[in-house]
């Protein structure tokens, strides 16, 4: 063999060795492919198998190995080295002098093949020679990638980045879409509401129900106004219910329960079945605390509970985006002679599907969780006026047992429902502020409705 | 250096091949493919069969080869009765200076460089077949004694398409011995236009000798020099297979179409004139442009067509065009052969 053809087949192996460079970049897209491919379905199998292997742990490893594997099978895959100068050839627009260079070349077992030319043979090499070194292997050979390749893994990686997007991220996702209608509606109630106690309270000189009034209404207005989310909104409305509560505690020397327990902590969630929403709620509420003791409070701080209350009701509204299934519970043990706040009770409302259309309504939702003073369980019948007309006879029995719990409608586990209520029954029977003329009554009902035994 | 006086026996030759065409041009206005097709011919050993209406300038342009090259170029005018005699020659009785008689062969007209065979059909088989061992061989025999015909040498017959009553078709042995069949079609506006200045003023200089039979020689070597890669190759073989009705590479036409296909001498003339083709451009590499420049010269003759065929009139030209079409250049490599392997099980 002489020079030229050492020369030319050096040059060519330069150019081989590109070619499986190539070839591994090339396997190892496949391998990437297949990789995402097989991290999609171990992401599945882990979603409905559960093992202990991180998810994302078997994803990077699916697209590791399969990266890998596709890189050594590409690199050390056999080269048809006849076919990488038919290739070179074309993209040289050599008229297939490389071709013919290879066969007139010896082979590795210095072989020549029968291709004739013992005349040309030592031009013809050194052409192809000087062809090969005059150019680049990176322009001769460019990494082609197929149509398949390209959209495939893209494909794949954005269904696994899906799958693999965290749950509590897309609940965000899902919390940005609420709609702000709903916050702009919930605003606009509190800035009625806000208003109508800001006027009550100074025509009746009440100090901190007029400071609470107008902060009611400074909240309602932004919340109206500004661009806010869901969660920001129920935020500001956790600080203003402490705000109040924190007013309580100073304004009630020795009271140790902030949230309402004990009996002031009954008369406040009582104080929601006479309330209705709006202006309604606001008077019902002050009928109620006139109707009762008076004494124990004063009537700047009725004003307050039922601020926070209405408060409460709003910010546990389902139109803030929350999922209330587990207040449910909080409600029901509030009602269970705690005193739980009034907010607890209008999420146990809340968080019953398929009461939605009632549970808008404020004043109602609290109605199940009141053990029942005797102003407002006993007024209906004393004072049929002051109660609206669903809160009457078997209404307001189908109304109390709206809140016992309905397995099939998917409500959490509640610690003996029956029994709470019995003891609900039993304590409000049990109490001295129920009359004795309608202790009776009551029991009656309460046995109609089967909650009561005998 | 070796090699560089084999580029220069390469570039000497390339320019002489020019030179010849642009003598040629002085008495020949167009055919430029024609013209190099039957250099081609001349430097492969072949021959070639022109075809063309009258006054298209056959007989022009094998006279001023004749000339460019400085051959001997004899003519001969075929007729119905034309005797293989008349072509080959003859023994003929004469008297020698001792008054002795003796039998001496008297050589043919065959006996040239250059034969120009007009209107071959013209005559009859007896006296076509006449041609035939001198067209392969390059011999003669007459009364038993066997004559080396002058080299090069090189049959040129035209026939014309049109006039077909009293012609004797060619038979298919004779045919398939002529390298190329060349078409010559009519000049266009420009060329015509030329042709009549050319012909209509006094008389210019012809064409002048630039290579004699010794330089024919040498570009006869150095063509059959030239090597060609394996794959085209087998793509030249792989057209004349695709000519045959009952190979799995011809299109549908041809197997409808077609009775014979192209024999072994159609990839050889292919390879050969590629070869050339590749000589003349300066290239020592043959490529698959060289051997598809080449198919319709070397095939269209080698196509016989069946009864179906010439009851509906096919051209063969359209055959060639279904072959080049169903044909790939590179045949799949391993690889892809591999693919397809797994594919099909």
């Amino acid at each position: 063999m002489g020079d030229s053809g050492q020369a030319f087949l050096t040059l060519l192996s330069r150019y081989a060795l590109h070619d499986r460079r190539l070839r591994a970049a090339s396997g190892a897209l496949r391998g990437l492919m297949a990789g995402l491919a097989a991290g999609l379905l171990a992401s599945l199998l882990l979603f409905f198998a559960p093992l202990p292997v991180p998810r994302a742990a078997a994803v990077v490893a699916c697209l590791v190995f399969g990266v890998t594997a596709g890189a050594a099978v590409g690199f050390a895959g056999r080269a048809d080295t006849a076919s990488l100068v038919s290739r070179m050839d074309r993209a040289l627009q050599s008229r297939c002098l490389l071709v013919t260079a290879l066969e007139l070349a010896p082979s590795a077992a210095g072989r020549v093949l029968p291709a004739g030319g013992t005349l040309y043979r030592e031009v013809l090499l050194d052409e192809a020679g000087r062809l090969l070194s005059s150019a680049d292997p990176g322009s001769v050979l460019p990494l082609s990638v197929p149509a398949r390749l390209r959209w495939v893994p893209a494909l794949l990686a954005g269904i696994l980045l899906l799958s693999a997007v965290p749950a509590d991220l897309r609940s965000l996702f899902a919390r940005r879409a609420a709609p702000d209608d709903d916050i702009a509606s919930i605003g606009r109630e509190l800035e009625e509401y806000g208003r109508k106690l800001t006027e009550d309270a100074d025509r009746r000189g009440l100090p901190r129900s007029l400071e609470i009034g107008r902060a009611l209404q400074r909240l309602g207005q932004e919340l109206e106004t500004e661009p806010m989310e869901a969660e920001e909104a129920r935020e500001r409305m956790e600080d203003l219910e402490e705000r109040m509560q924190r007013m309580q505690l100073a304004g009630r020397p020795g009271s140790p329960d902030p949230g309402g327990t004990g009996p002031q902590g009954e008369g406040q969630a009582e104080r929601k079945i006479g309330e209705g929403q709006g202006e309604k709620g606001l008077e019902k509420g002050r009928e109620g605390g006139d109707g009762s003791d008076g004494g124990e409070a004063s009537e700047d701080e009725r004003e307050l509970e039922s601020a926070r209350d209405f408060l409460g009701e709003k910010k546990g509204t389902r139109r803030l985006g929350r999922s209330e299934g587990g207040k449910a519970g909080e409600g029901a043990e509030g009602a269970d002679g705690n005193g739980g706040e009034g907010g607890g009770s209008g999420d146990a409302e809340e968080g019953r599907p398929g009461s939605s259309a009632k549970s808008s309504e404020p004043g109602t939702a609290a109605v199940p969780d009141a053990p029942g003073p005797p102003t407002d369980i006993a007024s209906p019948f004393s004072n049929p006026e002051s109660v609206s007309p669903e809160l009457r006879g078997d209404d307001y029995a189908r109304l109390l047992l709206r809140i016992l719990p309905v397995p099939e409608e998917g409500m959490p586990a509640q610690p003996a429902p029956e029994a709470v209520y019995r003891r609900l029954a039993e304590s409000v029977l049990s109490r001295d502020d129920v009359p004795l003329e309608l202790r009776g009554f009551v029991k009656d009902y309460f046995l109609r409705i089967g909650v009561l035994g005998e | 250096m070796e090699t560089d006086r084999v580029r220069e026996r390469v570039e000497a030759a390339r320019e002489t091949v020019r030179r010849v065409k642009a003598e040629i041009s002085k008495a020949v206005v167009g055919h430029g493919d024609v013209v190099e097709n039957v250099l081609i011919c001349l430097v492969c050993g072949g021959h070639a069969l022109l075809e063309g209406v009258p006054g298209l300038g056959k007989t022009t342009l094998i006279r001023s080869l004749g000339q460019a090259l400085a051959l001997k170029a004899n003519r001969i005018q075929f007729t119905p009765d034309l005797m293989p005699a008349d072509i080959i020659g003859t023994n003929v009785l004469i008297q020698d200076e001792e008054e002795h008689r003796v039998v001496r062969f008297q050589p043919g007209p065959v006996f040239a460089n250059i034969l120009l065979a007009d209107e071959i059909n013209r005559a009859t088989p007896k006296t076509q077949s006449a041609l035939l061992e001198a067209m392969q061989e390059g011999t003669v025999t007459v009364a038993g004694t066997t004559h080396r015909l002058a080299s090069p040498f090189i049959v040129l017959a035209t026939q014309n398409p049109i006039e077909m009553e009293g012609t004797y078709p060619l038979p298919e042995a004779q045919l398939d011995r002529f390298f190329f069949k060349l078409l010559l079609e009519y000049p266009d506006r420009a060329e015509i236009s030329r042709i009549v200045d050319l012909t209509t003023r006094a008389p210019e200089a012809g064409p002048v000798p630039v290579m004699d039979d010794a330089g024919v020689e040498e570009l006869r070597l150095l063509v059959r020099e030239v090597p060609v890669a394996r794959e085209v190759r087998d793509y030249a073989v792989r057209l004349a297979l695709a000519t045959r009705p009952t190979s799995p590479l011809a299109p549908e036409r041809v197997r409808r179409y077609v009775r014979y296909g192209a024999s072994p001498r159609g990839p050889q003339s292919m390879v050969l004139a590629a070869k050339a083709r590749a000589l003349f451009d300066g290239r020592l590499a043959v490529d698959y442009g060289d051997v598809r420049a080449v198919v319709r010269p070397a095939l269209r003759h080698r196509i016989l067509l069946g009864f179906e065929g010439e009851a509906e009139g096919v051209a063969t030209e359209s055959l060639i065009e279904d072959v080049l079409a169903a044909v790939p250049e590179a045949e799949p490599g391993p690889e892809a052969r591999r693919g397809a392997a797994a594919g099909a099980s």
